[in-house]
């Protein structure tokens, strides 16, 4: 099981964020709560093909 | 609290100083000769002059070119050239709006100097091209999320109604200077709330409308898929008389739709007899809501009965799940930010570095998904608004927080407003009264894409019922009588 710490390190470290201590202390007390958020939209029932909302256009 | 309320019943304010209180009255008093636009301008100097240091609305005025614009809308009116009701009216423009009058900043320390160089964003043109006068860029929080920061060179925003209270934001200072009569009315922008917000709690009325209806080129991004810019007045009326100008297809914001624009004015006729008006009665069991807000939102409930409506009990489906996709707009603004935020981490305000960097903990799979989750969002909307035709919700679960104790997260646990971020329908704020500690709150009106019109017109008729819109700030008003 990888600590919270380290995940919240290893993705503010992927991209190229240095926050202090204090405010990665805040992060990694707030990321549980943020990851069951996110963990959640997985769980809304929709059609396996559903798009996202957002649609690529290949025009300018 | 106060669900009734003692308003003017002149159209003008209470403070003496013959500013009226509305675009549309301003309009009517502009035509019958009895005010100029140069002296319509002059009177919202005056107040600036007075009040602005206190209530932190302004973060660049521009006086001169107010003043130089008003005088040629005297003499367009005078030579019979009318540009129609928001010609010679004077408006507050939120900082990450370009306009050629003054730089844009973002209330930032970041934001490169050339992007106001682009010239007027596309909003501004129409404005422009209606004849209105800008008086100047407003306070944002800092690019438009966060909280302000005391420890950077920037006003800190504060409530007309409690200077101890914040205004709400992002767009505070169009919010405030429209609630103390700096201007008539003014630009916010909306991405999780940002315009229905300081609407509610600085006691006017905000629009954010469909999203794509107005273009938003020339503003800074936050979500590049879920902000708006959005009007901001003392009555639905005048932000149908913004929207009318604002709204309208243009190549320059990919996010633009290209669908016809209505006639906002002309439909609001003050009745709403028959219209199917749901109440989200999930927010009764909310734990966040207050009681005074609550006993608010039943009294504006009991004006769309006493008005004809017919009101059913609704609930909003998905309401976490959708309120979560708008927090992963995030990850939109941290595409935006994120070189900046390498390199310059400490010189952006310590709330807004947080609440931008904080999507680095966001996967490209959870965004993805965020985006999936909101077109069962909107495909549930469409259900929804079979049955009903709008939807009443309060717009913030209490009235304004002290400043003291402001964080954001705090701040986004006591709104209401991200839902309709998710989906992208039209959402209203309007006031509905004063709660106990006399801080007023608003009562959100959502309806179908793109039909503004049901929306409004649901808006002004509440309004011209309640008249909650025409309540003055007693902080304003006791300044102005010193």
């Amino acid at each position: 099981m990888i600590a919270v710490e380290t995940t919240v390190q290893a993705l503010l470290q992927a991209a190229g964020l240095v926050p202090s201590p204090e405010e990665l202390a805040g992060l990694v007390a707030g990321y549980p709560a943020h990851r069951a958020a996110l963990d959640a939209l997985y769980a809304v029932p929709m059609d396996k093909e559903e798009e996202p909302q957002t649609v690529f256009s290949p025009l300018p | 609290m106060s669900t009734t309320t003692a308003v003017t019943a002149e159209p003008f304010s209470l403070a003496g100083d013959g500013l009226p209180l509305t675009i549309s009255m301003a309009a009517e008093a502009l035509r019958s000769g009895s005010l100029t636009s140069v002296e319509l301008v002059q009177k919202t100097i005056a107040r600036a002059d007075r009040l602005d240091t206190a209530l932190g609305t302004y973060l660049a005025r521009t006086d001169q070119t107010a003043l130089e614009a008003a005088a040629r809308a005297d003499a367009e009116l005078a030579a019979g050239h009318d540009r129609g009701p928001l010609h010679g009216i004077p408006l507050g423009i939120k900082d990450i709006i370009a306009t050629d009058e003054a730089p844009t900043t973002a209330q930032s320390l970041i934001l490169d100097p050339a992007f106001g160089e682009k010239g007027d964003a596309v909003v501004i043109r129409r404005l422009k091209a209606a004849g209105v006068v800008i008086t100047g860029k407003t306070t944002t929080m800092e690019y438009a999320t966060g909280c302000p920061d005391p420890d950077k060179p920037f006003p800190i925003p504060r409530n007309p109604f409690n200077l101890d209270a914040w205004p709400g934001g992002s767009s505070s200072g169009t919010g405030s200077g429209v609630a103390a009569g700096l201007f008539l009315g003014g630009l916010g922008t909306d991405t999780g709330g940002s315009v229905r917000m300081p609407a509610a709690w600085c006691g006017i009325s905000g629009l954010k409308q469909t999203f794509g209806r107005v273009p938003k080129s020339g503003c800074v991004p936050l979500g590049f898929s879920y902000d708006h810019i959005g009007p901001m007045t003392r009555s639905a009326r005048d932000c149908a008389a913004m929207l009318q100008v604002m709204a309208g297809h243009d190549e320059s914001d990919a996010c633009s739709v290209d669908v016809p624009v209505d006639d906002y004015l002309g439909a609001l006729t003050g009745s709403v007899e028959g219209l199917r008006v749901g109440v989200d009665v999930s927010v009764f069991d909310h734990p966040g809501l207050d009681p005074d807000t609550a006993a608010l939102l039943r009294s504006a409930v009991d004006v769309f009965t006493a008005l004809g409506a017919t009101v059913v009990e609704t609930v909003l489906p998905w309401q976490e799940e959708l309120t979560t996709a708008v927090l992963a707009s995030s990850a939109e603004a941290l595409a935006y930010h994120r070189g900046d935020l390498r390199t310059r981490w400490e010189d952006y305000g310590a709330s807004t570095r947080m609440a931008i960097g904080r999507a680095a903990l966001t996967t490209a799979a959870d965004f993805v998904q965020a985006q999936r989750v909101r077109r069962v969002g909107v495909k549930a909307m469409a259900e929804l608004f079979s049955t009903v035709d709008v939807v009443l919700t309060p717009t913030c679960y209490t009235d304004a927080p002290d400043l003291a104790t402001l964080d954001w997260a705090t701040m986004f646990r006591m709104i209401n407003t991200p839902y309709w971020n998710a989906v992208g329908n039209p959402a209203i704020s309007v006031p509905m009264g004063l709660t106990g500690k006399g801080l007023p709150v608003g009562l959100q009106i959502a309806g179908r894409p793109f039909d503004e019109t049901t929306v409004l017109r649901a808006a002004d008729a509440f309004q011209q019922r309640t008249g909650h819109h025409l309540q003055e700030s007693p902080v304003v008003l006791k300044e102005l009588s010193a």
